[in-house]
C-alpha cells in the first residue's frame, strides 16, 4: 500500500486513504428497499407497525408467512386455479394475485346455487356469505349499512352478510341494468361491500402489473383508490381489534375501494371511474 | 458516468409524478452508499439501517422540493448524514465508533510476501486509527472523499457545507493526519519495538 506515516506527500497519504476505503468491513447491505417500500406503503398512522420494529429475521418470517396467506386467499377463492395461481406480493397495502380465470358459471360448479337468493348461482364462489333481506342485513351488523341512493341504480338485487371480515361485511349485488355492464364471467353488474375497519394502503401501488394501474382519487373528500385491469387484488386492512388482515376483491373487474369513517368500502364492476365515482358519491 | 446524473435527474422526475417504480430504481441503486454512509457516522449496522431507511421516507417525501438540475446522490446523502448525526447525538455513543478492517491475508500486488502484508495492515490500522481520531468534521469530509469516493462538489452538497469549507477541512484533515502518523512512527522508533515500514 501507499506508505502513509513516512511519505509526507499529500499524494501518498491521499492514495492510502482511498486503499483503507475500499478495506473498510462495512456490515452486509440490509434490504432497505423492502423496509422502505413498506413505510411508504402505510398511512402515517400505520407507519409504525410494530412489525417493522421486529428484528430482520422475524421480518423475513412474517414476509414468508404473508406470502402463504396471501397464497391461500387466492387458493380460496378458486381452487379450480389452485395448480396454476402465481400470485404476486407487492406492498403492504396492494398485493395483485394473477389468476388464470375464475371458475365460469356453469351451474354444475356451482353447488351453492340452492342455498343463494333468487336464482344467483355463483354467490358462495365469490364468498359472499348468507343471502339476507337489507332489514336482516342491518340488524345483523354493528354499523349503519350504507345503500347507494343513485336513481338510476335502485334497490340491491341481492344482499349477503358474511363473516370475516370481523364484525360482518354487508355485499349488495345489482345485476345488469342500463349502463352497467356484466362483470366477467359473473351475473354481476356491480358489488358494493362494506365492513368495519381501516385500511391499510398507500400510495405506493407496488405490484401492480402492466396493464393495470392505481389511481389516488377523493370520494366524498375521503381517499379512495381506482384500481383498473387488475385481474385480483387482495388489500389489507386493520379490523376493529387493530389487528390487519387481507381481504381480497370479488369480482375480475375493476375496483373503487375508499374509507368512509369505520367503514371500508369497494365497489367492483365492469365500469368506468366516473361512474364508480358517481355511485360511490350517492352512497349514503 | 456522465450518463448517470441524468438517468437520476428523470427517475427523480418520474418518482416525484408517483411512478414508485421510479422511486425503487433510486433505492436501489443507493441503498448500499446511504446505509454505508450512516454507518461511518453511527458506526453500528442496526442503527445505520434505520437512519438509511429514514433518509429515504424523507427523501421521498421531500421529492417535491428537490432542486432540478441538483445531483440525487449527495441529496439522499445528505439526509443520511444528518438523521446518522442526529441519532449519533441522541445515543451519546460518540465514544465507541470503532470501525474494521477487512481481513485480506491474500496478498495483491503491493504486497510481496507475508512481512510485508503484515506490515501494510499495521500500517493501514494506524492510519485508520489516526482518521477515528480526527474530530467530527474533519473525519466526515475524510470518509466522504475517500471512503465512499465523492468529490469535493459531492461531500459538499452531501454535508452541507460550503465548497470552500469542504476544501479548508480536508487540508486541516489531511495535515492531521501526518501529524499523527508521524509521532505514531516516532513513538515506535523510540520504543525500540519498532517494525519499520518499508518505503523503498
Amino acid at each position: 500500500m501507499a506508505e502513509p506515516g513516512r511519505a509526507g506527500s499529500a499524494q501518498n497519504l491521499q492514495e492510502a486513504l482511498h486503499e483503507l476505503g475500499d478495506r473498510i468491513a462495512y456490515p452486509p447491505t440490509p434490504p432497505i428497499v423492502v423496509a422502505v417500500r413498506s413505510r411508504l406503503a402505510a398511512p402515517p398512522g400505520a407507519r409504525r407497525f410494530p412489525l417493522f420494529s421486529l428484528p430482520a429475521g422475524i421480518r423475513l418470517a412474517c414476509a414468508v408467512l404473508a406470502l402463504l396467506l396471501v397464497a391461500g386467499v387466492g387458493m380460496a377463492l378458486s381452487p379450480a386455479a389452485r395448480t396454476t395461481v402465481a400470485e404476486r406480493l407487492g406492498l403492504p397495502g396492494i398485493a395483485i394475485m394473477h389468476l388464470p380465470a375464475l371458475p365460469s358459471l356453469d351451474a354444475s360448479r356451482a353447488p351453492g346455487a340452492d342455498a343463494t337468493a333468487v336464482g344467483a348461482p355463483d354467490r358462495e364462489r365469490l364468498g359472499l356469505g348468507e343471502p339476507v333481506t337489507l332489514a336482516e342485513a342491518r340488524s345483523r351488523v354493528a354499523y349503519r349499512v350504507l345503500v347507494p341512493t343513485l336513481p338510476e341504480l335502485g334497490a340491491p338485487d341481492e344482499v349477503y352478510v358474511g363473516e370475516p371480515p370481523r364484525g360482518g361485511q354487508v355485499a349488495l349485488v345489482y345485476r345488469e341494468r342500463p349502463g352497467v355492464p356484466l362483470a366477467p364471467e359473473t351475473d354481476i353488474g356491480v358489488l358494493l361491500t362494506q365492513f368495519d375497519g381501516s385500511l391499510v394502503i398507500g400510495q405506493f401501488g407496488k405490484g401492480l402489473g402492466p396493464g393495470t394501474q392505481l389511481e389516488g382519487v377523493q370520494v366524498a373528500g375521503a381517499n379512495g383508490y381506482w384500481m383498473e385491469g387488475a385481474p385480483h387484488v387482495v388489500f389489507r386492512y386493520q379490523d376493529g381489534a387493530g389487528v390487519v388482515r387481507s381481504e381480497p376483491t370479488r369480482l375480475a373487474a375493476n375496483v373503487l375501494l375508499w374509507q368512509r369513517g369505520d367503514l371500508v368500502l369497494r365497489l367492483e364492476g365492469a365500469i368506468a371511474k366516473d361512474q364508480a365515482l358517481r355511485i360511490a358519491a350517492w352512497v349514503g | 458516468m456522465e450518463g448517470r446524473p441524468l438517468e437520476d435527474a428523470e427517475l427523480v422526475a418520474q418518482a416525484c409524478r408517483g411512478d414508485e417504480r421510479a422511486y425503487q430504481a433510486l433505492l436501489e441503486r443507493y441503498q448500499e452508499i446511504v446505509f454505508r454512509a450512516a454507518y461511518l457516522v453511527v458506526g453500528d449496522a442496526a442503527e445505520a439501517e434505520d437512519a438509511a431507511q429514514e433518509a429515504f421516507v424523507k427523501a421521498y417525501a421531500a421529492l417535491g422540493r428537490f432542486r432540478p438540475g441538483a445531483q440525487f446522490r449527495p441529496w439522499i446523502l445528505r439526509i443520511v448524514v444528518n438523521e446518522a448525526r442526529n441519532r449519533r447525538k441522541a445515543t451519546r455513543r460518540r465514544a465507541s465508533l470503532a470501525l474494521r478492517l477487512l481481513d485480506e491475508r491474500r496478498s495483491g500486488g503491493a504486497a510481496p510476501s507475508p512481512e510485508a502484508a503484515a506490515l501494510a495492515d499495521e500500517a493501514r490500522q494506524r492510519l485508520l486509527a489516526a482518521v477515528m481520531g480526527l474530530r467530527e468534521e474533519d473525519r466526515l469530509v475524510i470518509a466522504h472523499r475517500y471512503f465512499l469516493d465523492l468529490s469535493e462538489a459531492e461531500t459538499a452538497e452531501a454535508l452541507g457545507w460550503p465548497r470552500g469549507t469542504v476544501k479548508s477541512r480536508h487540508a486541516r484533515a489531511l495535515g492531521r493526519l501526518r501529524e499523527q502518523l508521524a509521532a505514531d512512527e516516532e513513538q515506535a522508533m523510540h520504543s525500540g519495538a519498532s517494525r519499520r515500514s518499508i518505503d523503498g
